[in-house]
């Protein structure tokens, strides 16, 4: 058997939105022994279909294995605009382990749908649903609606901003958000396409003893890094730890982690909201999941007050908090600034103001790392291939950054032939392909 | 009519129904015959094969019907390969879809039938020793008597 | 709630009323059980069997748990196939880990129509693949939905605790998931055994009637109820005698009914026969009820009163042991009888003396209701139907193990609680607590 695409399906599926149907595709593996996997792979994929405008869900080949953090999910696509060329986005939690057990490892969608659709995805198979109950939901309705459906594995939501193609929308993983902030939301609004279920029943042959040798790894990590403490020492380890006392004090957090990951940078919130709702009572709580650091830290750049309830309205209109920090000045109410989102929402926001998408190497990993930071700018070289490989290989590049010590290597012990020459490889010709675009 | 009558032959076709043979090897390893103290040849994989070939639509009336609890112990020791769960599902289905669900018992959270009224019974009374308040969670169907569970354990 | 008792009625009274036999066949009808073997060693020192114990609190939602699980049942990475499956709920941020709880009492060994599952010695509920038709008629039956089936090749399988190592709680990186075998030795109960015996050799043995009433010098203790029945009969109030009952009186209220667990000589003797004989006869309704102590507690003031002398000490089992059994006791044929018929009582249920008569324990109970400590049993952290070991156990009989089952923290009543602690220290989940009074956490609540 062909050792590249040992830790695949090997299906490729080919969704027809207009047309409601779908093919299965064998998965090359000529481009899977040239490129790997992950965004590399979702490239070729993408420029085989370049002329329908194709958005490229797809993993890579450790995604779903024993690997720390091997969650990812990588969505291909061109922003619209006059965005050079396709922006990777990585989507964690759930996505990437579920579309893999839904023997599916690559989905290219083409086309438009007539009217908002959901897709499920399963078993093999793809199915369309009728998502307009979904239309235009805030994210706690569209979650419940999602429990509903006994969905059980994860989804991908295109969010109330999203499905009405508002500048700044960002989709959502669950009810974690995303790092969306290259228009994903906007792209699937655009084709009609409200969310994507993928539900795992199968699974795939990795080797037993992975198991232990991720143990080691974890414990080997965890005594270099100490303890992982969530969303707030995620911020601490990318230097955007300001205290942040007044921000969560009484508020009662609990980390969360995406699959099979040992280090988690996530931490679910229950904050009171009496500040912010004078009417409400002493214990009244709202709930909220932080995974964007820079997004927050944004957020509390203009509005350190209520960072928390911003964060929580960006979360349920389907908004990019990167991008709507951008709409406070810091001297409006509260209120007033809730009723600045429910504005851009409705259309009537500041029609300077769009998302832009990044440029030059950011576009591998984009969202992960604030956009405009200049390559090299606090990520050494080896690190961006060592993000660039993540991306490939379908480890969550996030990983990398609150965990520095864990190096390509760890990640190559994972591998059926362990040749790192390969994955770098692959890794430069990803960030050549990066920079060489005008 | 005719719409009931090719859905029939459908489930029949993909049961592969036809097949058997009357050999009876179903029978011997169903364990509906160490639930019911009245398990009879009608209720059995085979009579249920026998009366959706001979008598058509009328299975789909017959109170038999729900007794099975689709191990698909029998499709296991068919010679001819039969699955006596595809076809009683399939007619279960259609007669679900008709909107009779008199026989079947629905989760009283979620609404969704999950068990047929005489199996879950049978579940009920082996578990009759247990006090009433703890024997709440048969009403409910398995997910979300997992989430309730889930719930009283903080 | 409603709905349960209304079937159970059903189906009983459509079995009768039809004249028709009731459909279903009992376990007898089948194949003989497998009776587990009780062994008699086990009464006096129970099984150590190893259990997964999971931490809400702990628990991040990574699934390595089910990947690893998936990998063993189906030597893939499979967790879809997994025994054990994590709830995740975003909106809450909770998540939980349902697995087989291994049952003392499996639900679904009950309701196993072949009876193909069983629970071997090691504590493991096992499912003998021969019998197994694959019916899931257990996925029915267990209360929590664990994972029996296999939702992608739809077999019964469940989880069998790695027979003895767990894989889950091998790779759990947080540590949420874990197994354990409880505690190696139980401190609790080897101390309270060792005051028992001294106590019991103090006062029965060596010195004599000193239960009733003992000088040493200034000091001087005395029953509580032997002084309100001098006070009573003698219609005197001295207060050197009252000083002397209040030992034991600030005792309850510090410690609750210590007493009653840990220094009664006759508590003592009811244990052990306690080990020693079933509690097998249900006791008539009239018997049954702890207002009965108060009752004699009044008749023994009141007649102490009326005759003018100690009225019940003359009969109570416990001065009687500290006078009649000692080595320097007298040897009164009729007080000899009073001992072992009350404690013949036992076979009824444990401590039905205790619970039911003795106007010692009347009295203190009435102090010890405002006594310092109190027993906190947090059902949400405890593992409910698989476990109750509490509610057997307590000798007293005041865990309501039904509401557990239910989910809710029962409330323990620190009147009728003789604070033997057997709830704390038999507790594998440490889900039994001691607590002060005012202290208001219960264990498992709050935020996990």
């Amino acid at each position: 058997m062909n050792p590249d695409t040992r830790y695949y399906n090997g299906n490729v599926g080919l969704v027809d939105l207009a047309a409601r149907s779908f093919r299965v595709l064998p998965l090359d593996g000529e481009a899977v022994r040239d490129r790997l996997g992950g965004a590399a792979m979702n490239e070729h994929l993408y420029e085989t279909f370049r002329e329908d405008d194709p958005l490229v869900l797809g993993t890579g080949p450790l995604t779903g294995s024993f690997a720390p953090a091997s969650c990812l999910l990588v969505a291909t696509f061109r922003p619209s605009g006059d965005s050079p060329g396709p922006v990777h986005v990585p989507l964690t939690l759930r996505a990437g382990p579920e579309l893999k057990f839904s023997r599916f490892d690559y989905l290219v969608f083409l086309g438009k749908a007539d009217s908002p659709t959901m897709i499920r995805v399963r078993e093999g198979s793809v199915r369309f649903a009728g998502g307009g109950d979904l239309f235009g939901k805030n994210l706690r309705e569209a979650a419940l609606r999602m429990e509903k459906e006994k969905a059980g594995g994860a989804w991908i939501l295109a969010g109330r901003a999203g499905i009405r193609e508002i500048p700044g929308a960002a989709a959502h993983v669950g009810t974690a958000g995303s790092f969306d902030r290259s228009g994903l939301a906007l792209f699937m609004g655009k084709r009609n396409l409200e969310a994507v279920l993928f539900q795992g029943t199968d699974g795939l042959a990795f080797p037993s003893d992975h198991a232990g040798l991720s143990l080691e790894l974890v414990r080997r990590i965890r005594s270099r890094e100490g303890k992982p403490e969530g969303f707030r020492g995620a911020l601490r380890r990318l230097g955007l730890d300001r205290g942040d006392r007044r921000i969560f004090r009484g508020a009662e957090e609990k980390v969360m982690a995406c699959y099979h990951c040992p280090f988690p940078c996530m931490t679910h919130v229950r904050y009171p909201v009496r500040r912010f709702a004078p009417g409400k009572g002493k214990k009244d709580r709202d709930a909220l999941w932080l995974a964007d650091p820079w997004g927050f830290a944004a957020l509390r750049e203009k509005r350190p007050a209520d960072v928390l309830p911003l964060l929580g309205a960006c979360r349920e209109f389907g908004l990019d908090s990167l991008f709507a920090a951008s709409l406070f000045s810091g001297d409006e109410t509260f209120s007033d600034a809730v009723v600045k989102l429910e504005n851009l929402l409705s259309g009537e926001g500041p029609a300077v103001l769009s998302q832009v998408p990044p440029s030059g190497r950011g576009r591998i990993w984009s969202g992960v790392l604030p956009p405009g930071r200049a390559p090299g700018d606090g990520a050494s070289a080896s690190r961006e291939e060592a993000l660039a490989a993540a991306m490939i290989l379908g480890i969550c590049p996030m990983f990398l950054l609150v965990a520095p010590s864990v190096e390509l290597a760890d990640l190559l012990e994972f591998l059926p032939e362990k040749d790192g020459e390969r994955v770098r490889d692959a890794a430069k010709k990803l960030l050549a392909t990066g920079l060489s675009v005008p | 009519m005719t719409e009931e009558n090719n859905r029939l032959s459908q489930v029949k076709r993909f049961s592969g129904a036809a097949f058997c043979v009357e050999c009876g090897r179903c029978v011997a390893v169903c364990p509906m015959a160490e639930m019911y103290g009245n398990f009879s040849i009608e209720m059995s994989p085979r009579g249920i094969i026998r009366k959706a070939l001979t008598e058509g639509a009328e299975i789909l009336r017959d109170e038999n019907l729900w007794y099975c609890t689709e191990c698909n112990a029998g499709t296991d020791v068919c010679p001819q390969g039969v699955s006596c769960r595809d076809l009683v599902r399939g007619l279960r289905e259609m007669v679900l879809e008709e909107g009779r669900a008199e026989t079947v018992a629905s989760c009283r959270h979620c609404g969704k039938p999950f068990a047929a009224l005489p199996v879950e019974r049978f579940v009920f009374r082996r578990l009759e020793k247990e006090p009433m308040n703890v024997l709440v969670f048969l009403e409910y169907c398995p997910s979300c008597r997992r989430a309730l569970y889930s719930r009283r354990n903080a | 709630m409603n709905g349960g008792s209304e079937k159970a009625a059903d189906l009983r009274k459509s079995a009768e009323q039809g004249g028709k036999p009731c459909p279903f066949l009992e376990l007898g009808d089948l194949r003989p059980a497998l009776k587990p073997r009780e062994r008699f060693s086990e009464r006096f020192m129970p099984p150590r069997n190893g259990m997964l114990v999971f931490d809400p609190s702990r628990c991040t939602g990574c699934g390595t748990c089910e990947m690893v699980c998936g990998m063993r049942n189906v030597s893939r990475v499979a967790p879809a196939s997994a025994s054990v499956r994590v709830l995740r709920n975003g909106a809450e941020g909770r998540n939980f880990a349902v697995h087989c709880q291994h049952c003392r009492k499996p639900l679904c060994l009950e309701a196993c129509p072949t009876r193909a599952i069983s629970r071997g010695e090691d504590g493991i509920v096992r499912i003998d693949r021969i019998f197994c038709t694959g019916c899931g008629l257990c996925t029915m039956a267990c209360p929590e939905a664990a994972p029996l089936r296999d939702p992608a090749t739809q077999t019964i399988r469940k989880c069998d605790l790695c027979d003895g190592d767990p894989l889950c709680a091998r790779n759990c990186p947080e540590g949420a998931l874990t197994y354990t075998r409880g505690k190696a030795f139980r401190w609790i109960k080897g101390l309270r055994w060792t005051v028992q015996t001294l106590s019991f050799l103090l006062l029965v043995v060596i010195l004599v009637g000193t239960f009733c009433f003992f000088r040493a010098g200034v000091v001087s203790l005395s029953c509580p109820t032997g002084t309100l029945q001098n006070i009573a009969s003698t219609k005197t109030v001295i207060l050197s005698t009252v000083l002397s009952a209040l030992a034991l009186v600030v005792l309850t209220l510090l410690a609750g009914r210590l007493f009653c667990g840990w220094i009664c000589p006759f508590g003592f003797v009811l244990d052990l026969v306690g080990k020693v004989v079933p509690a097998k006869v249900r006791p008539p309704r009239w018997f049954a009820n702890r207002l009965n102590k108060y009752g004699v507690l009044a008749g023994a003031v009141g007649g102490s009163f009326a005759l003018g002398y100690q009225a019940f000490c003359t009969v109570c089992p416990i001065g009687t042991l500290c006078r009649s059994y000692g080595v320097q006791g007298f040897f009164r044929s009729a007080e000899l009888a009073i001992v072992p018929a009350l404690a013949a009582l036992e076979v009824t249920e444990r401590r039905s003396w205790c619970r039911y008569l003795c106007p010692v324990g009347a009295l203190l109970a009435l102090v010890a209701s405002a006594g310092l400590i109190k027993i906190v049993i947090g059902a949400k952290k405890c593992k409910k139907f698989s476990c109750i070991q509490c509610a057997e156990v307590c000798p007293m009989g005041i865990i309501d193990g039904d509401l557990l089952r239910e989910g809710v923290s029962p409330k323990v009543p620190m009147k009728e609680c003789i604070s033997c602690f057997r709830c704390v220290d038999r507790c594998p989940y440490g889900a039994a607590k001691i607590r002060f009074r005012w202290q208001k956490g219960i264990p498992g609540e709050g935020r996990p």
